[in-house]
């Protein structure tokens, strides 16, 4: 898990427009009997078939408009994560997706111009508290826009599933 | 100032009571939650620490729990999770459990009177932004958000911009609902409507049936829309009230409300459209695609699996046989829409055309396999690479089409403008 209120620093792959959710977890290959491992395996696989093998922990993905379009797949950010992607950073994202990304807390922003700014293998760093992502080879930045308070929160808090946690124990419902 | 729809459901619906515009992030009460993935939804309690699944649900007449995409069961994972829920369900009461019924999650929900006129409903599949065709505000949400909804009834949402589209036309028998919305996709883009609300309105908007309003706002997600509206009329209001009891507001928007983007269609300029691989906005009229040899044709899915969709078929189909060398299959969107075929009997004249008759599903949609080798043309409702069988069949043309277009190919064998066996 990623802490928003920390800079994250990364390697980036870079993909084009409209990366449907049937490219991020549309299965295909199986390898294993860990539901992750076969995340990993078929993610981007059709569009960048060395991306599962050579994808390390701490990269980051940079993709183009409409990113993540397509089903409402809840495992597309499962399988990015899986795959170690610590940050998202895209011309636009659809709008489960993005949602569905908040839900999980996998940082993803929208940063118009992303792709005129890196180029793939590119070093970037995003510092969300500075509100700004730097290519660090060019030194150019763009702004990053400010996640609303409610967003932020299930940043911090981990994901969603620690937000209805905290508000189920509010009304002293906890696990037995 | 005016308001869309969008804007006075959400003001409607919204938790603290104010009024709302574009661009607000309000919390929201919902009117309807439809649940399928169950396990995937009890993954977050587990998470949370609740072993034996969610310990509440907000309001367990409100709440619809499908398990149609693992009906019946083909392996024990999922047969197990089927039983969690069967348990789930009686625990927490749940009126609306469907169990041992397969079908599309959507098409149960209109069939069964569960979505109405001004609701606001949540689910968590992309197309239920379809009940947008009852004039409901629906839109997809992911799983664990659903495990938020389950409990609380509440979500948050930004009130999104509306685009008005105008649709014009004679309400001849084509174009259908699948060739307009191939037509704006291909026109303005698989992402024009990102984030935002469509209002489908106009002459042509209140000719149509429901099955076509379906259709078209199935789709809407295809062009990113979060909501995509039609207004309700007297053929709603029958549509629903022959299904529900329950009381429900229609809305509509105010005369000088505000919208991002005004778009008009002249329908009966638009003719048959086709998708190509690998995106829903790679559209082209067939004229530019005939002669393409296809070895499988599909009618089905959440946008095109109703009774009219079937019905064309058929009608192309009579006295006629599917090519050989071709498989055609069908698959009704819902055990609803199958009796319906049955009654009318198209599917004895599609067996005798050489058609495989499916149960009721998603299956065809998806996990019914084209191999790379394979040119399937399809009414379903995404031609992505690998949508049927995933990474390891990412090259599979798949061409998207109406039922019509994809019912002349399969008796052609090769896509044809589908007037040569249209009697219209
Ligand atoms: S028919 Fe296809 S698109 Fe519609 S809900 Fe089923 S799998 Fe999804």
């Amino acid at each position: 898990m990623s802490d928003i209120h920390a800079a994250i620093r990364g390697k980036v792959w870079k993909f084009g427009n409209s990366v449907d959710t049937n490219q991020l977890a549309g299965g295909g290959i199986t390898v294993s009997s860990d539901p992750n491992e076969n995340l990993k395996a078929n993610c981007l696989r059709a569009l960048r078939p060395e991306f599962p093998q050579q994808v390390k922990a701490g990269d980051l993905l940079v993709a183009g408009t409409n990113f993540g379009c397509g089903s409402s797949r809840q495992s597309a950010v499962q399988a990015l994560q899986a795959c170690g992607i610590v940050a998202v950073l895209a011309e636009s994202v659809a709008r489960i997706h993005r949602r569905n990304s908040i839900a999980l807390a996998l940082p993803t922003f929208v940063v118009p111009g992303i792709t005129e700014l890196v180029a793939d293998g590119d070093p970037l760093e995003v510092d969300y508290p500075a509100g700004v992502v730097r290519n660090l080879t060019s030194g150019r930045e763009l702004p990053l826009t400010r996640f609303p308070r409610t967003v932020e929160q299930i940043y911090e808090l981990g994901g969603i599933f620690q937000v209805i946690a905290d508000k189920l124990a509010s009304q002293g419902i906890v696990p037995q | 100032m005016g308001q869309t729809i969008a804007e006075k459901i959400l003001a409607r619906q919204n938790v603290a009571g104010t009024p709302v515009k574009a661009g607000d992030l309000i919390d929201a009460h919902v009117n309807g939650l439809m649940v399928i993935q169950w396990p995937a939804v009890r993954a977050a309690y587990k998470r949370m620490g609740f072993k034996n699944g969610p310990p509440v649900v907000w309001d367990r007449e409100k709440t619809y729990l499908m398990l149609e995409h693992r009906q019946p069961p083909t392996d024990e994972p999922d047969a197990r999770g089927n039983l969690e829920a069967r348990r789930d369900a009686a625990r927490l009461d749940l009126k609306h459990f469907y169990d041992s019924e397969m079908g599309i999650c959507h098409q149960m929900m209109v069939d069964n009177g569960h979505v109405r006129p001004g609701e606001l409903v949540v689910g968590n599949d992309s197309h239920t932004i379809s009940y947008g065709a009852l004039n409901a505000a629906a839109t997809g949400i992911g799983n664990d958000e659903v495990a938020y909804v389950f409990a609380f009834g509440q979500l948050f949402f930004t009130v999104p911009e509306t685009i008005k589209v105008t649709l014009r036309g004679k309400n001849k028998p084509y174009p259908f609902g699948k060739d307009v919305i191939l037509y704006l996709a291909g026109k303005y883009g698989d992402a024009f409507a990102q984030n935002r609300a469509l209002e489908f309105v106009g002459p042509l908007a209140r000719d149509m049936n429901l099955t076509t309003r379906l259709t078209i706002a199935d789709h809407a997600v295809e062009v990113g829309g979060k909501f995509g509206f039609f207004l309700a009329d007297e053929k709603t209001l029958e549509f629903v009230r022959t299904r529900t009891d329950l009381p429900f507001q229609a809305v509509e928007p105010d005369a000088d409300a505000n919208y991002v983007q005004e778009i008009e269609v002249d329908c009966d300029a638009i003719g048959f459209q086709v998708a190509k691989p690998f995106r829903f906005d790679n559209v082209s009229p067939v004229g530019e695609v005939v002669g393409i040899k296809i070895d499988q044709a599909r009618i089905g899915s959440c946008a095109n699996g109703r009774f009219e969709d079937i019905e064309i078929a058929a009608r192309m189909l009579k006295g006629r046989k599917v090519a050989p060398g071709v498989r055609f299959y069908i698959a009704p969107a819902s055990m609803t829409v199958y009796r319906q075929c049955a009654e009318a009997g198209l599917v004895t004249t599609l067996l005798q055309a050489g058609v495989q008759f499916q149960n009721p599903g998603c299956a065809i949609c998806g996990h019914q396999i084209a191999l790379n080798e394979e040119v399937c043309i399809t009414s379903t409702t995404r031609n992505y690479h690998g949508r049927m069988g995933g990474s390891t069949c990412s090259e599979a043309q798949i061409y998207l089409a109406s039922p019509a277009t994809v019912t002349a190919a399969a008796i052609a064998g090769r896509i044809i403008d589908p007037r040569e066996v249209l009697n219209v």
